[in-house]
């Protein structure tokens, strides 16, 4: 009975939302490259959304879930620059501009513009970035560069750490779709 | 004089010693890191579902031991990811496992424990350098 009601469920949720494409193994990796120290971070645990009908994308990550080389990094990371504690989230909402250009049923290469709303510290910002959708036998992949500037987010660095913090961090995320109807 | 000096000196190379030790030190394993709280995996995705900020206070950045029935054991470019079912068939607990950590032969339907950092909630509670945790 139990099974049944999911199943019934499940097949509601597919009729009422059509094509969504869903992972919650998304990677954002961040690069700060500053004169002193490079840093990187990176987390393989984001979650992301794309809804094939209305070019919606959204994307959310745990702050605290970001892996570092140094135990300090991510002390510092976590504690001074992100607040993860007061602001565990940074997500991002919005809508492929040129949806039409996108045939999630014909396999290829797409280049799009995204743009939407990135909430990073409790700071929320439009942003427009490019991206790429690929589909290759059915299955949909995303990946996006872009850059943030840290001031833009309420991130403050003290002037001794200057030198070893980029004031722009060069952000990459790319993620594997699933179709949604095939949560395990 | 000289003493003091000798002393200082001593004191300096030490204190720089500590401090690039200090700087570059890698992100401690949690493995024999106690428990700062332990709950299964229902009451944890429980506790999220009703109230985030709240379960927040209680399990965010904090060791969690969690006991559930696995729904699925993952791998995905090295890193591997215990899932954990909960009263929400569409929710998990989502233990990404500490670099290197052997799952052995656990496998789907299993009951078992991990002892990880939780990170938070997005639909699903992860956990991150998780451990099993030996009966």
């Amino acid at each position: 009975m139990k099974n049944l009601i999911v199943f019934a469920l499940l097949f509601s949720v597919q009729i009422a939302i059509g094509q969504k494409y869903f992972s919650k193994t998304g990677k954002i990796s961040f690069y700060s490259e500053a004169a002193m120290e490079k840093i990187e971070g990176h987390n393989t645990s984001a979650s992301t959304v794309i809804d094939a009908a209305t070019g919606a994308v959204e994307w959310g990550v745990l702050i605290q879930g970001f892996k570092f080389e140094k135990s300090l990094m991510q002390d510092h990371f976590n504690e001074n620059y992100m607040e993860s504690s007061i602001y565990p989230k940074a997500k991002f909402k919005g809508k492929i501009d040129n949806l039409a250009t996108v045939t999630f049923s014909k396999d290829g290469q797409y280049n799009v513009n995204v743009t939407g709303t990135l909430e990073i510290h409790g700071v929320t910002k439009t942003v427009t970035t490019p991206a790429v959708i690929t589909i290759k036998g059915g299955m949909v992949s995303a990946k996006s560069k872009f850059a943030v500037a840290l001031a833009d987010y309420k991130i403050e660095v003290p002037k001794l750490v200057a030198e070893n913090i980029a004031e722009k961090v060069n952000i990459e995320i790319i993620a594997d779709y699933q179709l949604m109807n095939q949560i395990p | 004089m000289r003493k003091v000096l000798l002393f200082l000196l001593v004191l300096g190379v030490i204190g720089a010693g500590v401090g690039y030790y200090m700087y570059n030190k890698p992100v401690a394993s949690l493995e024999k890191k106690k428990a700062d709280i332990e709950a299964t995996s229902d009451e944890i995705i429980t506790a999220y579902e009703a109230d985030e900020k709240a379960a927040d206070g209680v399990y965010l950045g904090k060791v969690v031991q969690v006991t559930g029935k696995v729904s699925a054991v993952t791998e995905q470019e090295g890193t591997k990811k215990i899932l954990l079912e909960t009263s929400n068939p569409i929710a998990m607990i989502i233990c990404e496992m500490e670099t290197g950590t052997e799952t052995g032969d656990v496998k789907a339907g299993d009951v078992v424990s991990v002892k990880g950092m939780c990170t938070g909630y997005l639909s699903d509670v992860i956990l991150v350098q998780s451990t099993l945790v030996k009966k």
